[in-house]
Protein backbone atom coordinates (compact mmCIF):
# COMPACT_ATOMS: atom_id res chain seq x y z
CA UNK A 1 0.00 0.00 0.00
CA UNK A 2 1.45 3.31 -1.08
CA UNK A 3 0.49 6.27 1.04
CA UNK A 4 1.72 9.76 0.40
CA UNK A 5 1.29 12.72 2.67
CA UNK A 6 0.86 16.17 1.22
CA UNK A 7 1.93 18.78 3.75
CA UNK A 8 0.65 21.57 1.55
CA UNK A 9 -2.86 20.21 1.84
CA UNK A 10 -5.52 21.58 4.16
CA UNK A 11 -6.69 18.09 5.06
CA UNK A 12 -5.38 16.72 8.38
CA UNK A 13 -2.75 14.00 7.93
CA UNK A 14 -4.86 11.29 9.56
CA UNK A 15 -7.69 11.93 7.09
CA UNK A 16 -5.25 11.91 4.17
CA UNK A 17 -4.18 8.41 5.23
CA UNK A 18 -7.78 7.25 5.64
CA UNK A 19 -8.71 8.70 2.23
CA UNK A 20 -5.92 6.82 0.51
CA UNK A 21 -6.83 3.49 2.08
CA UNK A 22 -10.44 4.03 1.03
CA UNK A 23 -9.33 4.89 -2.47
CA UNK A 24 -7.17 1.78 -2.74
CA UNK A 25 -10.14 -0.32 -1.66
CA UNK A 26 -12.41 1.39 -4.19
CA UNK A 27 -9.88 0.87 -6.97
CA UNK A 28 -9.62 -2.81 -6.11
CA UNK A 29 -5.92 -2.54 -5.23
CA UNK A 30 -6.60 -4.10 -1.88
CA UNK A 31 -9.36 -6.58 -1.18
CA UNK A 32 -11.32 -7.92 1.75
CA UNK A 33 -9.15 -9.75 4.22
CA UNK A 34 -5.91 -8.04 3.21
CA UNK A 35 -3.82 -7.13 6.20
CA UNK A 36 -2.81 -3.51 6.71
CA UNK A 37 0.63 -2.61 8.01
CA UNK A 38 0.70 -2.24 11.78
CA UNK A 39 0.60 1.24 13.26
CA UNK A 40 4.29 0.93 14.11
CA UNK A 41 5.30 -0.24 10.66
CA UNK A 42 3.40 2.51 8.91
CA UNK A 43 4.61 5.11 11.40
CA UNK A 44 8.23 4.19 10.72
CA UNK A 45 7.72 3.97 6.98
CA UNK A 46 5.94 7.30 6.59
CA UNK A 47 7.88 8.97 9.43
CA UNK A 48 4.63 10.09 10.99
CA UNK A 49 3.68 10.10 14.66
CA UNK A 50 2.13 6.69 15.53
CA UNK A 51 -0.79 8.44 17.24
CA UNK A 52 -1.71 9.98 13.90
CA UNK A 53 -1.63 6.57 12.20
CA UNK A 54 -3.70 5.06 15.01
CA UNK A 55 -6.20 7.85 14.58
CA UNK A 56 -6.46 7.15 10.85
CA UNK A 57 -7.10 3.47 11.59
CA UNK A 58 -9.74 4.35 14.16
CA UNK A 59 -11.44 6.55 11.59
CA UNK A 60 -11.39 3.70 9.02
CA UNK A 61 -12.71 1.31 11.61
CA UNK A 62 -15.47 3.71 12.50
CA UNK A 63 -16.47 3.89 8.85
CA UNK A 64 -16.47 0.11 8.61
CA UNK A 65 -13.61 0.02 6.07
CA UNK A 66 -11.28 -2.04 8.22
CA UNK A 67 -11.58 -4.28 11.23
CA UNK A 68 -8.97 -4.68 13.93
CA UNK A 69 -8.47 -8.02 15.58
CA UNK A 70 -6.64 -7.53 18.87
CA UNK A 71 -3.18 -9.05 18.77
CA UNK A 72 -3.45 -9.85 15.10
CA UNK A 73 -3.70 -6.60 13.18
CA UNK A 74 -6.02 -4.60 10.99
CA UNK A 75 -7.71 -6.03 7.93
CA UNK A 76 -9.84 -4.73 5.11
CA UNK A 77 -13.41 -5.46 6.11
CA UNK A 78 -16.04 -6.84 3.80
CA UNK A 79 -17.54 -4.00 1.84
CA UNK A 80 -20.44 -3.31 4.11
CA UNK A 81 -21.15 0.23 5.17
CA UNK A 82 -22.45 0.67 8.67
CA UNK A 83 -24.78 3.41 7.52
CA UNK A 84 -28.42 2.86 6.75
CA UNK A 85 -29.64 2.87 3.14
CA UNK A 86 -31.35 6.25 3.61
CA UNK A 87 -28.26 7.92 5.07
CA UNK A 88 -26.05 6.44 2.36
CA UNK A 89 -28.35 7.77 -0.33
CA UNK A 90 -28.47 11.21 1.26
CA UNK A 91 -24.68 11.46 1.54
CA UNK A 92 -24.03 10.35 -2.03
CA UNK A 93 -26.78 12.57 -3.44
CA UNK A 94 -25.26 15.54 -1.65
CA UNK A 95 -21.91 14.79 -3.26
CA UNK A 96 -23.56 14.50 -6.68
CA UNK A 97 -25.31 17.83 -6.20
CA UNK A 98 -22.02 19.45 -5.26
CA UNK A 99 -20.41 17.99 -8.37
CA UNK A 100 -23.24 19.34 -10.56
CA UNK A 101 -22.90 22.84 -9.10
CA UNK A 102 -19.17 22.86 -9.77
CA UNK A 103 -19.65 21.48 -13.29
CA UNK A 104 -22.20 24.16 -14.17
CA UNK A 105 -19.94 26.91 -12.88
CA UNK A 106 -17.06 25.55 -14.94
CA UNK A 107 -19.20 25.38 -18.08
CA UNK A 108 -18.96 21.60 -18.42
CA UNK A 109 -21.78 20.35 -20.62
CA UNK A 110 -23.94 17.33 -19.84
CA UNK A 111 -22.40 15.03 -22.46
CA UNK A 112 -18.89 15.71 -21.28
CA UNK A 113 -19.84 15.10 -17.66
CA UNK A 114 -21.62 11.86 -18.55
CA UNK A 115 -18.54 10.67 -20.40
CA UNK A 116 -16.28 11.36 -17.43
CA UNK A 117 -18.62 9.65 -15.03
CA UNK A 118 -18.67 6.62 -17.33
CA UNK A 119 -14.89 6.54 -17.32
CA UNK A 120 -14.79 6.77 -13.55
CA UNK A 121 -17.36 3.97 -13.26
CA UNK A 122 -15.07 1.76 -15.33
CA UNK A 123 -11.98 2.73 -13.34
CA UNK A 124 -13.29 1.89 -9.89
CA UNK A 125 -14.29 -1.55 -8.76
CA UNK A 126 -17.91 -1.73 -7.72
CA UNK A 127 -18.92 -4.79 -5.69
CA UNK A 128 -21.16 -7.34 -7.40
CA UNK A 129 -24.80 -6.71 -6.67
CA UNK A 130 -25.89 -8.42 -3.51
CA UNK A 131 -22.40 -8.71 -2.10
CA UNK A 132 -21.76 -6.93 1.15
CA UNK A 133 -25.43 -6.35 1.85
CA UNK A 134 -25.12 -8.24 5.04
CA UNK A 135 -27.21 -11.33 4.18
CA UNK A 136 -24.19 -13.51 4.56
CA UNK A 137 -23.38 -12.07 7.95
CA UNK A 138 -23.81 -13.84 11.29
CA UNK B 1 -6.54 12.44 33.14
CA UNK B 2 -2.95 12.08 32.03
CA UNK B 3 -0.19 13.34 34.29
CA UNK B 4 1.06 16.81 33.41
CA UNK B 5 4.78 16.63 32.72
CA UNK B 6 5.47 20.25 31.80
CA UNK B 7 3.49 23.19 33.00
CA UNK B 8 3.93 26.93 32.66
CA UNK B 9 1.82 29.21 34.83
CA UNK B 10 1.65 32.83 33.79
CA UNK B 11 5.30 32.99 32.74
CA UNK B 12 6.57 36.49 32.12
CA UNK B 13 10.14 37.32 31.17
CA UNK B 14 11.73 40.71 30.68
CA UNK B 15 15.17 41.15 29.16
CA UNK B 16 16.64 44.59 29.65
CA UNK B 17 13.21 46.14 29.84
CA UNK B 18 11.94 44.26 26.80
CA UNK B 19 9.09 41.82 27.28
CA UNK B 20 10.06 38.45 25.77
CA UNK B 21 7.38 36.27 27.32
CA UNK B 22 4.06 37.90 28.10
CA UNK B 23 2.10 35.47 30.26
CA UNK B 24 2.52 31.91 29.01
CA UNK B 25 0.18 29.21 30.25
CA UNK B 26 0.99 25.79 28.92
CA UNK B 27 0.37 22.18 29.86
CA UNK B 28 2.03 19.17 28.28
CA UNK B 29 0.51 15.85 29.38
CA UNK B 30 2.45 12.62 29.60
CA UNK B 31 3.01 10.90 26.26
CA UNK B 32 2.36 14.07 24.30
CA UNK B 33 4.63 15.27 21.52
CA UNK B 34 4.38 19.02 21.73
CA UNK B 35 5.65 21.11 18.84
CA UNK B 36 6.46 24.71 19.69
CA UNK B 37 6.43 27.05 16.72
CA UNK B 38 7.24 30.68 16.32
CA UNK B 39 9.25 33.11 14.30
CA UNK B 40 12.81 33.96 15.25
CA UNK B 41 12.74 35.95 18.45
CA UNK B 42 9.22 34.88 19.40
CA UNK B 43 10.50 33.51 22.70
CA UNK B 44 10.78 29.76 22.01
CA UNK B 45 14.31 29.38 23.36
CA UNK B 46 13.62 31.63 26.36
CA UNK B 47 10.59 29.52 27.28
CA UNK B 48 12.60 26.31 26.97
CA UNK B 49 15.50 27.73 28.97
CA UNK B 50 13.15 28.69 31.80
CA UNK B 51 11.64 25.21 31.73
CA UNK B 52 15.15 23.77 31.99
CA UNK B 53 16.05 26.05 34.88
CA UNK B 54 18.72 27.91 32.92
CA UNK B 55 16.85 31.16 33.11
CA UNK B 56 14.67 32.67 35.83
CA UNK B 57 11.21 33.93 35.01
CA UNK B 58 10.37 37.54 35.89
CA UNK B 59 6.94 36.38 37.05
CA UNK B 60 5.03 33.12 37.11
CA UNK B 61 6.46 29.67 37.47
CA UNK B 62 7.33 26.58 35.49
CA UNK B 63 6.86 23.00 36.67
CA UNK B 64 8.78 20.10 35.20
CA UNK B 65 7.84 16.57 36.33
CA UNK B 66 5.77 18.22 39.04
CA UNK B 67 8.65 20.24 40.52
CA UNK B 68 9.57 23.90 40.19
CA UNK B 69 11.97 24.13 37.27
CA UNK B 70 14.19 26.55 39.17
CA UNK B 71 14.80 24.07 41.95
CA UNK B 72 15.14 20.67 40.28
CA UNK B 73 17.15 18.11 42.22
CA UNK B 74 19.88 16.13 40.48
CA UNK B 75 17.64 13.05 40.50
CA UNK B 76 14.81 14.98 38.84
CA UNK B 77 17.19 16.41 36.27
CA UNK B 78 18.35 12.88 35.50
CA UNK B 79 14.86 12.08 34.22
CA UNK B 80 15.02 14.81 31.60
CA UNK B 81 16.91 14.64 28.31
CA UNK B 82 17.77 18.03 26.91
CA UNK B 83 19.21 19.08 23.59
CA UNK B 84 19.99 22.78 23.62
CA UNK B 85 19.86 24.99 20.58
CA UNK B 86 22.92 24.83 18.33
CA UNK B 87 24.21 21.48 19.64
CA UNK B 88 26.96 23.03 21.73
CA UNK B 89 29.38 20.38 22.93
CA UNK B 90 32.93 20.89 24.17
CA UNK B 91 34.80 21.22 20.84
CA UNK B 92 38.24 20.03 21.93
CA UNK B 93 37.00 16.80 23.55
CA UNK B 94 37.12 13.42 21.92
CA UNK B 95 33.70 11.90 21.34
CA UNK B 96 34.57 8.80 23.40
CA UNK B 97 35.64 10.93 26.36
CA UNK B 98 32.45 13.00 26.21
CA UNK B 99 30.38 9.83 26.08
CA UNK B 100 32.12 8.25 29.07
CA UNK B 101 31.62 11.46 31.07
CA UNK B 102 27.90 11.54 30.27
CA UNK B 103 27.58 7.83 31.01
CA UNK B 104 29.27 8.33 34.38
CA UNK B 105 27.02 11.25 35.31
CA UNK B 106 23.71 9.68 34.30
CA UNK B 107 21.66 7.87 36.93
CA UNK B 108 20.34 5.57 34.20
CA UNK B 109 22.03 4.68 30.94
CA UNK B 110 20.75 2.39 28.19
CA UNK B 111 24.02 1.16 26.70
CA UNK B 112 22.32 -1.11 24.19
CA UNK B 113 20.17 1.68 22.76
CA UNK B 114 23.09 4.09 22.79
CA UNK B 115 25.24 1.54 20.95
CA UNK B 116 22.47 1.10 18.42
CA UNK B 117 22.34 4.84 17.81
CA UNK B 118 26.11 5.16 17.53
CA UNK B 119 26.25 2.41 14.91
CA UNK B 120 23.21 3.74 13.02
CA UNK B 121 24.74 7.18 12.80
CA UNK B 122 28.29 5.81 12.37
CA UNK B 123 29.55 8.17 15.05
CA UNK B 124 33.35 8.06 15.32
CA UNK B 125 34.38 7.70 18.97
CA UNK B 126 38.02 8.62 18.36
CA UNK B 127 37.39 11.94 16.68
CA UNK B 128 37.20 15.30 18.38
CA UNK B 129 33.84 17.05 18.65
CA UNK B 130 35.06 19.94 16.50
CA UNK B 131 35.93 17.51 13.69
CA UNK B 132 32.31 16.35 13.46
CA UNK B 133 29.92 17.79 10.91
CA UNK B 134 26.91 19.74 12.19
CA UNK B 135 24.69 16.78 11.39
CA UNK B 136 26.89 14.37 13.36
CA UNK B 137 27.05 16.74 16.29
CA UNK B 138 23.25 16.90 16.30
CA UNK B 139 23.04 13.12 16.20
CA UNK B 140 25.61 12.70 18.96
CA UNK B 141 23.78 15.25 21.09
CA UNK B 142 20.46 13.51 20.61
CA UNK B 143 21.97 10.07 21.26
CA UNK B 144 23.41 11.37 24.55
CA UNK B 145 20.07 12.88 25.54
CA UNK B 146 18.19 9.69 24.74
CA UNK B 147 20.58 7.21 26.34
CA UNK B 148 19.55 8.39 29.81
CA UNK B 149 16.06 6.94 29.18
CA UNK B 150 14.43 10.32 29.78
CA UNK B 151 10.80 10.58 30.79
CA UNK B 152 10.84 14.00 29.21
CA UNK B 153 12.86 14.94 26.17
CA UNK B 154 13.26 18.63 25.43
CA UNK B 155 14.67 19.57 22.04
CA UNK B 156 15.35 23.17 21.09
CA UNK B 157 15.23 23.40 17.31
CA UNK B 158 17.07 20.09 16.92
CA UNK B 159 17.13 20.05 13.12
CA UNK B 160 18.51 23.55 12.67
CA UNK B 161 21.48 23.43 10.31
CA UNK B 162 20.91 19.83 9.24
CA UNK B 163 20.65 18.93 5.57
CA UNK B 164 17.55 17.20 4.22
CA UNK B 165 18.91 13.67 4.59
CA UNK B 166 20.20 14.24 8.13
CA UNK B 167 16.90 15.85 9.08
CA UNK B 168 15.07 12.81 7.79
CA UNK B 169 17.28 10.46 9.83
CA UNK B 170 16.67 12.64 12.83
CA UNK B 171 12.91 12.44 12.37
CA UNK B 172 13.02 8.67 11.94
CA UNK B 173 14.85 8.49 15.22
CA UNK B 174 12.31 10.76 16.87
CA UNK B 175 9.54 8.42 15.68
CA UNK B 176 11.49 5.54 17.18
CA UNK B 177 11.60 7.36 20.52
CA UNK B 178 7.92 8.21 20.37
CA UNK B 179 7.08 4.57 19.89
CA UNK B 180 8.61 3.80 23.26
CA UNK B 181 5.56 4.36 25.39
CA UNK B 182 5.03 7.09 27.90
CA UNK B 183 7.74 9.41 26.62
CA UNK B 184 6.89 13.07 26.54
CA UNK B 185 8.64 15.30 24.04
CA UNK B 186 8.66 19.07 23.84
CA UNK B 187 10.41 20.42 20.80
CA UNK B 188 10.67 23.70 19.03
CA UNK B 189 11.06 23.97 15.31
CA UNK B 190 10.65 26.28 12.39
CA UNK B 191 10.08 23.50 9.86
CA UNK B 192 6.35 23.03 9.69
CA UNK B 193 6.28 19.76 7.79
CA UNK B 194 8.44 18.22 10.55
CA UNK B 195 6.02 19.43 13.16
CA UNK B 196 3.11 18.05 11.19
CA UNK B 197 4.83 14.68 11.01
CA UNK B 198 5.61 14.17 14.64
CA UNK B 199 3.61 16.50 16.87
CA UNK B 200 0.33 15.67 18.62
CA UNK B 201 -0.18 19.18 19.80
CA UNK B 202 1.13 22.50 18.61
CA UNK B 203 1.70 25.86 20.20
CA UNK B 204 2.42 28.98 18.19
CA UNK B 205 4.28 31.74 20.00
CA UNK B 206 3.63 35.22 18.67
CA UNK B 207 5.22 38.19 20.37
CA UNK B 208 5.72 36.38 23.67
CA UNK B 209 2.20 35.01 23.81
CA UNK B 210 0.88 31.58 22.97
CA UNK B 211 -1.46 32.52 20.13
CA UNK B 212 -2.40 28.93 19.38
CA UNK B 213 -2.36 25.88 21.65
CA UNK B 214 -4.38 22.95 20.37
CA UNK B 215 -4.20 19.41 18.97
CA UNK B 216 -2.54 19.37 15.56
CA UNK B 217 -5.47 17.98 13.61
CA UNK B 218 -7.84 20.48 15.21
CA UNK B 219 -5.70 23.34 13.96
CA UNK B 220 -6.59 22.76 10.32
CA UNK B 221 -10.23 22.41 11.24
CA UNK B 222 -10.43 25.38 13.56
CA UNK B 223 -8.64 28.02 11.60
CA UNK B 224 -10.61 28.93 8.51
CA UNK B 225 -9.89 31.29 5.70
CA UNK B 226 -12.96 32.45 3.83
CA UNK B 227 -13.45 34.45 0.72
CA UNK B 228 -16.65 36.46 0.89
CA UNK B 229 -18.06 38.34 -2.06
CA UNK B 230 -20.62 41.04 -1.40
CA UNK B 231 -23.06 42.70 -3.78
CA UNK B 232 -21.78 46.07 -2.69
CA UNK B 233 -19.01 47.31 -0.42
CA UNK B 234 -18.27 44.73 2.29
CA UNK B 235 -19.18 45.73 5.86
CA UNK B 236 -16.36 47.54 7.64
CA UNK B 237 -16.89 45.91 10.98
CA UNK B 238 -17.83 42.33 11.59
CA UNK B 239 -19.12 41.60 15.05
CA UNK B 240 -17.20 38.35 15.13
CA UNK B 241 -14.63 37.18 17.65
CA UNK B 242 -11.28 35.51 16.95
CA UNK B 243 -10.60 37.24 13.67
CA UNK B 244 -6.99 36.52 12.85
CA UNK B 245 -6.90 38.58 9.69
CA UNK B 246 -9.30 40.57 7.60
CA UNK B 247 -8.56 42.06 4.22
CA UNK B 248 -10.86 43.90 1.86
CA UNK B 249 -10.28 44.23 -1.86
CA UNK B 250 -13.17 45.86 -3.68
CA UNK B 251 -16.27 43.74 -3.14
CA UNK B 252 -14.24 40.85 -1.87
CA UNK B 253 -13.25 40.15 1.70
CA UNK B 254 -10.64 37.66 2.86
CA UNK B 255 -11.25 36.62 6.41
CA UNK B 256 -9.23 34.30 8.63
CA UNK B 257 -11.04 33.17 11.75
CA UNK B 258 -9.87 30.99 14.62
CA UNK B 259 -12.17 28.60 16.50
CA UNK B 260 -14.45 28.29 13.52
CA UNK B 261 -17.86 26.70 14.15
CA UNK B 262 -21.39 26.70 12.79
CA UNK B 263 -22.43 29.59 15.02
CA UNK B 264 -19.87 31.82 13.43
CA UNK B 265 -20.88 30.59 10.02
CA UNK B 266 -24.54 31.39 10.70
CA UNK B 267 -23.57 34.77 12.03
CA UNK B 268 -21.48 35.54 9.01
CA UNK B 269 -24.37 34.67 6.73
CA UNK B 270 -26.47 37.43 8.28
CA UNK B 271 -24.18 39.94 6.55
CA UNK B 272 -25.58 38.59 3.29
CA UNK B 273 -22.54 37.78 1.18
CA UNK B 274 -23.53 36.67 -2.32
CA UNK B 275 -20.82 34.08 -2.29
CA UNK B 276 -18.77 32.44 0.42
CA UNK B 277 -16.01 29.96 -0.25
CA UNK B 278 -13.39 28.31 1.92
CA UNK B 279 -9.77 28.90 0.97
CA UNK B 280 -7.75 25.75 1.78
CA UNK B 281 -4.89 26.34 4.19
CA UNK B 282 -1.86 24.20 4.86
CA UNK B 283 -0.16 24.27 8.24
CA UNK B 284 2.34 26.69 6.73
CA UNK B 285 -0.43 29.03 5.62
CA UNK B 286 -1.97 28.92 9.08
CA UNK B 287 1.38 29.69 10.64
CA UNK B 288 1.92 32.65 8.34
CA UNK B 289 -1.56 34.01 8.98
CA UNK B 290 -1.13 33.72 12.73
CA UNK B 291 2.32 35.27 12.87
CA UNK B 292 1.83 37.96 10.26
CA UNK B 293 2.92 41.34 11.56
CA UNK B 294 0.00 43.03 9.87
CA UNK B 295 -2.67 43.64 12.44
CA UNK B 296 -6.25 42.77 11.68
CA UNK B 297 -8.24 45.62 10.23
CA UNK B 298 -11.24 47.14 11.97
CA UNK B 299 -11.40 44.88 14.98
Amino acid sequence: MLIQIDHGCDRPVYLQIADQVKRDVALGRVAEGDRLPTVRELSSRLVINPNTIAKAYRELEHQGIIITRPGSGSYIAQGSSRLSEAVREKLIREQIDRLMVEAIHMQIDRRQLFGWIDEALAKFKFPEKGAGDGEDRG
Amino acid sequence: MAKIVVEAQGLVKFYEGRCVLDGIDLKVPQGCIYGLLGRNGAGKTTLIRILMGQETPTRGQALVLGANSQRLSAAQRGRVGYVAEGHQLVPSWRVGWLVSLCRGLAPRWDERFFGHLVSTFKLPMDRKVKQLSTGMRAQLNLALAMAVEPELLVLDDPTLGLDTAARREFLELAIDVIQRDGRTILFSSHILSDVERIADRVGILVGGRLAVDCPLEALKRRVRKLRLVFAETPPQRLALTDIVRQEVQGREMLLTVADWDEHKQAYLETYGPINCSVVPMSLEDIFLECTSRRTPVAV
